[in-house]
């Protein structure tokens, strides 16, 4: 990082222009975007082609024309996007025909995220994109600032909010004047770090084309009829050819399953592929009340996130996680301001694959109150849970499919639909039977999922509207589900008794309403 | 430290949502809904039947099998949902507390949401053109769990639901947290 010059970004309230380097971002931008809808001009190109055969000239015109225009705009992008810092709020100026000005206070900013693409690792330069609590639109992204620029910013903004505490105000200043990036880590603590290992096991167990193998494996009836019908008309006949084949039954099997591994390797690859990229050096930090994630291979992403934003801990494991003993932590933000829930976003703060000690270690450093995910007492959903959706669901579902089945085409079709809907029915048992609350004097636990566990755990004054649901069969049962809003989406507790029900929403109400403490 | 209290509680001697003491939204919801949902079905009855025997456009012939079943199907899901207005408007109830707003709704499925007063964001007054006519109004309150979790009352008469965005406004709770 080619950083020396001292920082001179917080003394400076009057209007300031990027870093020209932001060029090259905003052309790189554009060529990125053109790309993606080249594919839609190939049937264009295809049919002019003959045209411009004719007329290179004219054409080589309307190229060069093209380059300059798309340099102008980047040249106008730069020129015409101008910021300003003041004390405590960010102030920024974009648009040559359409002006935007947006006004972003610091104590506004949820996230700051530092993004280092490839073409800024020469000049030291990063991005910062600043995350506000409410839409998307009001995202505010400085294209290009030195290192320690970016850096003062993000100190500046936040220790925005912890002007009035001034414990914690004593801790930043001591860490503000460290010039460089590698210096402002040092006083950070490691909380974790992923290995190259993690990140293979993580890119296999969380491969999502496992699912698309396995509806592929369903069709292969229908491929091999089809391939057997394909080889008759060539004159082969494939019981003749395996009855002719030297090897055994097995052999043929343990030739196929080979067959079938080595098209599992390269899409496994490329999600290890994909695991890698995003997560390539993955270190979570802590600097006195927020955490930073930093990863990346092409484009190096450093996140960091205030405690208090934190809105809830999630657990994941799929099936193949809970057979290797891994799980997906994710510490939860507001995201009803996002579009997306994916769990590569940047906003959530992930940690891939981390081991069942490493997971309890995380949650006891982030909130020490809280109890490991795995030890607390969970109550289980009521049995009429899964009662319902067999009489009420299923049963009917099946006696009326397998008849229609039987009716109008085989007994063997109207097995096969009973026999997919008590697979159904099964796995629906298994959701039943994963389904739990617990509850502490602070926080709400909720465990859920079919084949893998989700833990939930949310402190309760990070409430933001409750609701209970009961329909006429609850009722009669004395049932109810819970449903906790939180600004980091919904999380229901379906079917416990209705007392606790109540109890807990009163609760929730209670602990909200009497601290009155802050979501963010 | 002055008046600051920490007695034990006790969860049964917490504010309880069983026993809060609602109010109806405005009677005339029920008349004005139905009278909104006819005002869309019955042109659309009309549409489907002038397409069916216009002089002047011929429908294909398994359009015009089709019709009677999707004119009876429109029907018959019409019926139901009126009935379910006219049983499901005068359930809604709702409630203003201290420090929260309750909605208790639902004829088969029964539901109770309670929105914190300084978890509001904003607060919304909405009249659609036949709400403006029978003097009605719709109370949104908006908080960040999202559009999907907006709180809204239905069938306000104007004058209490501009009384209860005021309230909510100089709650001095609001945008607290």
């Amino acid at each position: 990082m080619t950083t020396s010059s001292p920082s001179t970004l917080t003394l400076q309230p009057s209007w300031q222009r990027l870093s020209p380097i932001a060029i090259v971002y905003f052309l790189f931008d554009v060529i990125k975007s053109l790309s993606q809808s080249f594919i839609y001009l190939i049937p264009g190109g295809v049919v002019g082609h003959r045209y411009i055969s004719g007329h290179e000239n004219e054409f080589l015109i309307g190229a060069i024309g093209f380059i300059v225009l798309v340099c102008a705009r980047c040249f106008a992008s730069y020129w015409y996007y101008q910021y300003r810092i003041s004390q405590d709020t960010f102030e920024v100026s974009v648009g040559l025909f359409k002006k935007r000005y947006l006004n972003l206070p610091f104590e506004r900013i949820q996230n700051v995220k530092l993004e280092q693409p490839l073409i800024y690792r020469f000049t030291g330069h990063v991005a910062v994109t600043l995350d506000s609590a409410g839409s998307k639109d009001e995202e505010a992204k400085i294209y290009a600032l030195t290192q320690q620029d970016a850096n003062a910013l993000r100190e500046a903004i936040l220790l925005a909010r912890k002007a009035d505490q001034p414990d914690l105000q004593a801790t930043i200043v001591n860490t503000t004047p460290s010039p460089a990036n590698q210096g402002a880590e040092q006083d950070e603590q490691l909380l974790n770090t992923r290995s190259v290992l993690d990140l293979v096991i993580h890119g296999v167990a969380n491969n999502r084309l496992w699912i698309l193998l396995g509806a592929l494996l369903s069709a292969q009836d229908v491929l091999l009829s089809w391939m057997e019908g394909l080889l008759s008309d060539l004159g082969l006949n494939i019981d003749d050819v395996i009855a002719q084949a030297t090897g055994s039954w097995w052999q043929i099997s343990a030739a196929a399953l080979m067959l079938f591994l080595l098209l599992l390797i390269p899409l496994s690859l490329l999600s290890i592929l994909g695991s890698i990229i995003v997560f390539y050096n993955y270190r979570l930090s802590c600097l006195s009340d927020r955490y930073i994630r930093r990863c990346g291979l092409f484009t190096r992403q450093e996140v960091s996130v205030r405690l208090s934003r934190i809105q809830m801990i999630e657990s994941k494991q799929d099936w193949l996680d809970r057979l290797i003993g891994r799980t997906n932590l994710v510490f939860q933000q507001n995201l009803s301001g996002s579009d997306s829930r994916s769990i590569e976003t940047v906003s959530s703060l992930v940690v891939p694959s981390v081991k069942a000690h490493e997971r309890d270690a995380l949650i006891a450093e982030t909130w020490p109150d809280a109890q490991p995910f795995t030890k607390v007492q969970y109550r289980s959903a009521s049995p009429y849970y899964f009662l319902y959706f067999l009489t009420l669901f299923v049963l009917p579902l099946s006696i009326v499919t397998s008849t229609a089945l039987w009716v109008y085409l085989d007994v063997g079709y109207a097995l096969a639909g009973v026999s997919v809907l008590i697979i159904i029915a099964l796995l629906f048992f298994c959701h039943w039977r994963r389904l739990g609350f617990a509850a502490d004097d602070h926080y709400y636990y909720v465990r859920s999922g079919i084949l893998g566990v989700r833990y939930v755990c949310f402190p309760i004054y990070k409430l933001q509207q409750v609701s209970i649901e009961q329909s006429l069969l609850m009722t009669k049962r004395k049932l109810a589900s819970v449903k906790f809003v939180l600004a980091s989406g919904a999380i229901v507790v379906p079917y416990i008794d209705e007392s606790l029900a109540y109890d807990i929403a009163n609760q929730a109400l209670y602990k909200t309403e009497s601290l009155k403490k802050s979501w963010m | 430290m002055e008046g600051f209290t920490n007695n034990a509680i006790t969860t049964h001697s917490l504010p309880d949502l069983r026993t809060l003491p609602t109010e109806p939204i405005s009677l005339a919801y029920r008349t004005y809904h139905i009278a909104a949902t006819l005002m869309l079905v019955i042109p659309l009855l009309g549409v489907l039947s002038a397409l069916r025997f216009n002089p002047w456009l011929s429908l294909p012939t398994f359009l015009q099998s089709a019709y009677l079943y999707v004119f009876a199907a429109v029907v018959i899901l019409s019926v139901g949902y009126l009935i379910y207005a006219y049983l499901a408007c005068v359930r809604i109830r709702y409630s203003l507390r201290e420090h929260d707003l309750t909605l208790k709704k639902g004829v088969i499925c029964k539901q109770v949401i309670c929105q914190p007063m300084l978890r509001i964001q904003h607060v919304e007054i909405k009249q659609g053109p036949i709400d403006r006519f029978a003097g009605l109004a719709k109370l949104h309150v908006y908080s960040a769990g999202g559009a999907a979790h907006t709180f809204s009352i239905p069938g306000l008469e104007q004058v209490t639901a501009e009384k209860l965005r005021a309230y909510i406004l100089e709650h001095k709770d609001l945008n607290a947290g």
